[in-house]
């Protein structure tokens, strides 16, 4: 394959964005869709790629490394990328289908295309402060779309949103000044060959803000608070999507920064990791325990389960790794399907409130099937997807002698089925509330008569996280394999990516001034 | 110089979370366009401050001489600067729009979200 590809899923989602900003809405609906469809077919065709082979690497403009920025595709990038363009296509459905061609949801899709460009430049990245623009560029996009449809509570949802992200931008890019002015580079392979030999003094700062800049937009216990009430405001689609993609961008860095760049701290990080993962599944289940509207108690569960993958991040052995990423995967197809398919609920029945809804598995039986196997994946049952990323994460555990913490993502297990059960007891099972009062319209707003096709997108992703589960084997071995490259030691990731080995500091300064 | 830079750093990380701490919108403002200069100027001096020694290549040489002022830290500080400014705009206009929808209204007086 030729390495030039790698440009093509950031070149499309910036394509697609300009294109449809020159037409009229008709145009601009059908250039969003199209390049939706190319996207996840380019996704699809990079995690194909990559999950064999040698890691691609391709140099923007042909400054050779350390002096150019480069794109790297290895098999974790892959996977992210089929992810990220599925999971966008299925919310751009659900857009397309709550969208008429007017002139105010003309940006909706270019900022899509945006939004994508960033997470999948985030996923692509090489370099650290080219991750920080990447960040930059996902970021703004999302600002503008959680307020599209948005009102007064929107408006203050989306401060609590841009105050924290910008807080952590602030401390991602000081990070990345005091790394370069310690180690002279901002290639990550570099900077982990660099900090290999360099040790851990004179990390520990750089760490300390990367970590807080990650788990910030990762949502981890103590920076989690803004999620629940930022999130659930915005338009269901642009929740599910966010939901999947964006704190999975703040893991995806943080797990690339403490298998390469930190390999060095990791021993010393490990403990306070594993204790603020626990903290941040117990916070985040017991949040959901009290809520009662169907994408807060959802939102609440994102926390929970990043709670997960901070766990098989600490632990950090390959297994751990492996069993995070299949993890990461699983949850952000089920919980995008969750997500959706509340959308659905708040549509149909203008409530997303549990105690007013009812009745649901009697009258939708197709909405409640795809619920309660999305549901039951995410509580961890078998054989659903959800069972065998905790399944691996929690031999890891043991494997690693972590029990204690071990013991509590279990039991923060029992308690999302308990959460689960709530929702289903509350919104399928129970009669509805409005017709034992004999009013139709239940809800503050009124209910919009039911259309199958707003249901297809959330079904879609419920079905495919059905298939992660039954049939999951190559997707697996796809992780194993992201694993295995991604925890090398710096050595390996050096001599995979073919950097000249001693470059004398003189020259590296004249390379790096036409490069950015 | 150095010294200097980095008590100027601080001074303005200082100034920062003093108008964070005001909970007022336009102390947040404030404090996010101090922040910004303050993490600018960090990532400014830690790429090493060189006077005078611009990293000018001499004619029939292939690198410039060496101890001359590396431009990376520059070139990320303009990058940063563009990104701030871009991100500023737009908290102005949410700032400004929130203080509309709600008159007079402090940070912890947004109200409770509601879905």
């Amino acid at each position: 394959m030729n390495p030039g590809l790698l440009f093509l899923p950031l070149i499309l989602s910036l394509a697609s964005a300009v294109l449809g900003l020159l037409g009229g809405p008709f145009w601009s609906r059908a250039v969003g869709l199209a390049g939706l469809l190319a996207q996840a077919v380019v996704g699809l065709a990079a995690a194909v790629a990559s999950s064999s082979g040698p890691v691609l690497v391709v140099q923007a403009g042909g400054w050779a490394a350390p002096f150019g920025i480069s794109l790297v595709l290895d098999p974790l990038a892959g996977l992210l990328l089929a992810l990220s363009g599925l999971v966008s296509l299925v919310c751009g459905g659900l857009v397309w289908r709550q969208t008429s061609p007017s002139e105010g949801d003309r940006p909706v899709f270019p900022l899509l295309h945006l939004l994508l460009a960033g997470v999948n430049g985030a996923f692509l990245a090489g370099d650290l402060f080219n991750l920080y623009v990447w960040f930059e560029v996902l970021l703004s996009s999302s600002f503008v779309l959680l307020l599209w449809r948005g009102n007064l509570h929107t408006r203050a949802g989306l401060l609590r949103y841009v105050v924290p992200n910008l807080l952590g931008s602030a401390c991602f890019l000081a990070a990345a000044g005091l790394l370069y002015g310690h180690l002279g580079t901002l290639q990550l392979a570099d900077l982990a060959a660099r900090a290999q030999a360099a040790g851990p003094a004179g990390l520990r700062l750089p760490l300390a803000l990367l970590l807080l800049a990650f788990g910030m937009k990762a949502a981890f216990f103590p920076l989690h608070f803004w999620l629940p009430s930022s999130y659930p405001v915005a338009h269901p689609a642009i929740t599910a999507l966010f939901a999947a993609l964006l704190t999975k961008v703040g893991v995806v860095a943080l797990l690339r920064v403490l298998t390469g760049l930190f390999a060095p701290l990791a021993g010393e990080v490990r403990e306070p990791l594993l204790w603020l993962s626990a903290a941040t599944m117990v916070i985040g289940v017991l949040g959901a325990a009290s809520q009662m509207h169907l994408s807060r108690i959802l939102s609440f569960h994102i926390i929970s389960q990043i709670g997960y993958l901070g766990f098989g991040l600490a632990l950090g052995t390959a297994p751990a790794l492996a069993a995070t990423i299949f993890f990461l995967l699983h949850n952000a197809v089920v919980k995008t399907a969750l997500l959706l398919l509340a959308g659905t609920i708040r549509e149909a029945r203008g409530t997303e409130d549990v105690r007013r809804l009812g009745g649901l598995a009697g009258a939708h039986p197709w909405l409640a099937g795809a619920f309660l196997v999305s549901a039951f994946s995410l509580a961890g049952f078998p054989p659903l997807s959800g069972f065998w990323g905790k399944l691996a994460l929690l031999q890891a555990g043991f494997a690693e002698g972590a029990y204690a913490v071990t013991g509590i993502a279990l039991l923060v297990s029992w308690l999302t089925l308990f959460s689960m059960t709530k929702i289903w007891n509350e919104a399928f099972a129970k009669p509805d509330p409005a017709e034992a009062r004999g009013s139709g319209a239940a809800g503050p707003g009124a209910a919009a008569p039911w259309r199958t096709g707003s249901f297809l997108p959330g079904a879609a992703l419920a079905v495919v996280g059905l298939a992660l589960g039954l049939a999951g084997g190559p997707v697996w071995r796809s992780c194993e394999r992201a694993a295995e490259v991604l925890r090398p030691t710096a050595t390996a990731a050096s001599s995979s990516l073919t950097w000249p080995e001693a470059v004398p500091v003189d020259a590296r300064a004249t390379g790096e001034e036409g490069t950015r | 110089m150095n010294a200097v830079l980095a008590l100027l750093v601080g001074a303005l990380v200082a100034a920062s979370v003093l108008a964070f701490l005001r909970g007022r919108t336009t102390g947040l403002l404030v404090g996010f366009i101090l922040l910004g200069q303050a993490v600018n100027l960090l990532v400014f001096g830690a790429g090493g401050l060189v006077a005078g020694r611009p990293p000018l290549v001499p004619p029939g040489q292939a690198t410039p001489p060496p101890g001359s002022a590396d431009p990376l830290p520059q070139a990320l500080v303009l990058t940063a600067i563009v990104i701030g400014f871009g991100l500023t705009a737009f908290l102005v206009l949410l700032l400004r729009r929130l203080r509309t929808d709600q008159p007079r209204a402090g940070l912890d007086d947004l109200g409770p979200p509601s879905p």
